[in-house]
């Protein structure tokens, strides 16, 4: 009763606006082969299965399914292990490759309120000894080490 | 043939003993209404059948995910109407050709298609139909062929009643002007 006062009431609908339309039958031109509705179950159910079996057995989801399997937790933590040691290692490496600059600069910084004045001058006449030279030939900061302590160069190359 | 309910066949289906079986009663249930909705879109036999394979795979897929929240058929209906309209759009670029000119291809091969068997009248009718634009012909083989309540369509299409009502009464506009003038 519903479904008869629903179609009524779109005839209605279709009788007002499109007359013609409205005289016409509302049935169906197109067929379909013989059996069709009777075998494309079966077609859509093999094709499906022929699909899953596929899934199953590609590569990449062999390998999905090794990681999702109890040697996923191990491999994970093997491999954080393993990026983590690299990195270290390559810190370490950086640790011990330090440059001439960076070995003066460490002992201009370190070293020089350690080292004992008396040695100092002693290695500045060594080396003036050596090269036979003047006194131009005196490093600036050795002169001006020694203008801060008052100590006279000259002195010290007439002693020795 | 004994007829289930949907929650019968969805719970059969989500047994992984009985899976298969639900989803052969599920395509059973609702292969011949789905083809014939397709079958009204792309007009010809074998391009059915292709979307209707190609859209019972996608159920296949994704049943598994469907969260009950819209009644079974309507998210069937859904694919299917999705499967036609990018059925018709890959037409339309595999070949360079526009989409009005699709409908044009469709119609001059429907006489000659041995799986067609309207008279003269019911030809003209077809070809009215295929003038019209894909959304709108869906619209129209909704409400006049399978008589579908606006509120539903509404769900499938996710378009308002209101705009529903519009196409729907544009497009009969439309064809019984080309069947007056014919």
């Amino acid at each position: 009763m519903k479904t008869q006062k629903k179609i009524s009431t779109i005839q209605e609908d279709i009788e007002q606006f499109a007359p013609t339309l409205a005289t016409l039958k509302k049935t169906n031109p197109f067929k379909v082969p013989n059996n069709y509705f009777e075998e494309l179950p079966t077609i859509v159910q093999k094709r499906c299965v022929e699909l899953d079996n596929k899934h199953k057995t590609s590569v990449l989801h062999q390998l999905i399914s090794v990681l999702n399997h109890q040697l996923s937790i191990p491999i994970a933590m093997l491999f954080i292990l393993f990026y983590f040691g690299i990195k270290n290692i390559k810190i370490d490496k950086q640790n011990h490759l330090l440059s001439s600059n960076d070995i003066s600069e460490y002992f201009d910084k370190e070293m020089i309120n350690s080292i004992d004045e008396n040695v100092l001058v002693e290695v500045i006449i060594e080396s003036y000894q050596k090269t036979n030279s003047n006194k131009e030939n005196i490093n600036e900061d050795e002169i001006d080490f020694l203008i801060d302590n008052n100590i006279d160069i000259n002195a010290i190359v007439n002693e020795f | 043939m004994i007829h289930y309910s949907d929650k019968e066949i969805l719970d059969k289906f989500k047994n992984p003993d009985t899976r298969s079986y639900g989803f052969n009663l599920l395509t059973r249930k609702y292969q011949e209404r789905l083809y014939w909705h397709i079958r009204k879109m792309v007009i010809h036999h074998d391009d059915a059948n292709d979307v209707i394979q190609n859209m019972f795979i996608k159920v296949w897929k994704g049943l598994d995910n469907f969260r009950e929240e819209s009644e079974l058929y309507t998210w069937l209906y859904r694919i299917a109407t999705n499967e036609s309209i990018t059925f018709l759009k890959r037409k339309k670029t595999k070949f360079f050709i526009p989409i009005t000119n699709i409908e044009k291809q469709l119609f001059s091969s429907l006489e000659s298609d041995n799986l067609y068997e309207g008279d003269e009248i019911q030809t003209l009718l077809q070809k009215a139909i295929l003038t019209l634009p894909p959304k709108q012909r869906l619209i129209f083989n909704m409400k006049f062929y399978e008589e579908m309540k606006y509120e539903e369509m509404s769900k499938i299409l996710n378009t308002s009643v209101g705009a529903l009502k519009a196409s729907y009464h544009h497009a009969v506009k439309k064809i019984e002007k080309l069947l007056k003038d014919n």
